[in-house]
């Protein structure tokens, strides 16, 4: 049976326009894009655009993306990006998280032909994404805890304030 | 007929016969002897950390400083992104 990709993998199309950290410790270069030098000046650029928080160029994204499924991004939270233009075959791997994305490896279109799509990539990375994944829940628990003391907080001093108004109105009305 | 003695053998040839508490120096006492048996048996002792558990956190450790202490490659130069990427990092 197959094991839908956790939630925290967004799959949208695009590249949210909002800036986002990039990392990619389990990276693989096995499309050589790092040995010419026009596709690592493509990547660069693209890796600025993230950061910024504009996206990335539509040249970049598949020819088909408003029109058919990308079976890997649907099934496995994994999207990829062209070097190279738009028809070209060497891509870019990636997940994409609200707050970063991680980078996988760059290849051809071989990660379609398996089944299920991308087997051997998640091979590669399950482990550790799956550590990833699992310190970002916590820190999002750890945040929404935060936030939910935070306010419990506040609500309290007001009802203090509240109780301490309401006492000082009844002694000056002589009421106790 | 002669009659026969057995004795208890001993270093000495003479028996100590003081009897009652032994008396100890002042300062001598072992302390960790001194905790009734009772109070030792509840106390909480400290579990022994097995390798794998020590590998497993090693490990955990390392993934987290992967992803939460790493420069963003949005933040590097192209040489250091190629560095990085190439492997030569």
């Amino acid at each position: 049976m197959r094991r839908p990709a956790p939630a925290l993998r967004l799959r949208l199309p695009r590249i949210e326009k909002k800036p986002k950290r990039i990392f990619a410790e389990r990276w693989h270069d096995f499309a050589g894009v790092t040995k010419t030098p026009a596709l690592m000046e493509e990547l660069f650029q693209a890796l600025q655009s993230i950061k910024r928080g504009d996206g990335v160029p539509e040249a970049h994204y598949r020819a088909g993306i408003d029109r058919d499924r990308d079976a890997l991004l649907e099934e496995q939270g994994i999207m990829h990006l062209h070097l190279g233009g738009r028809d070209s075959d060497i891509l870019v791997f990636l997940i994409q998280y609200s707050d970063r994305v991680v980078l996988l490896e760059s290849n051809t279109h071989v990660h379609f032909r398996t089944s299920p799509a991308g087997k051997n990539i998640l091979a590669l990375t399950q482990s550790w994404l799956g550590n990833m994944e699992q310190e970002m829940r916590a820190a999002a628990e750890t945040a929404r805890t935060a936030a939910v003391e935070a306010e419990r907080q506040v609500a309290e001093a007001r009802r203090a304030e509240l109780a301490a108004s309401i006492a000082a109105f009844k002694a000056k009305a002589g009421l106790e | 007929m002669a009659r026969q003695i057995s004795k208890r053998p001993s270093s000495t040839g003479t028996r100590n016969t003081a009897r009652g508490p032994r008396l100890m120096p002042a300062g001598s006492v072992d302390v960790t002897q001194a905790i009734p048996r009772k109070l030792a048996a509840s106390a909480p002792v400290a579990r022994e950390e097995t390798i794998e558990e020590r590998l497993v956190a090693k490990a955990a450790a390392a993934d987290r400083r992967d992803y939460t202490g790493q420069r963003s490659l949005g933040d590097m130069s192209r040489e250091e992104l190629r560095a990085l990427l190439s492997g030569e990092a």
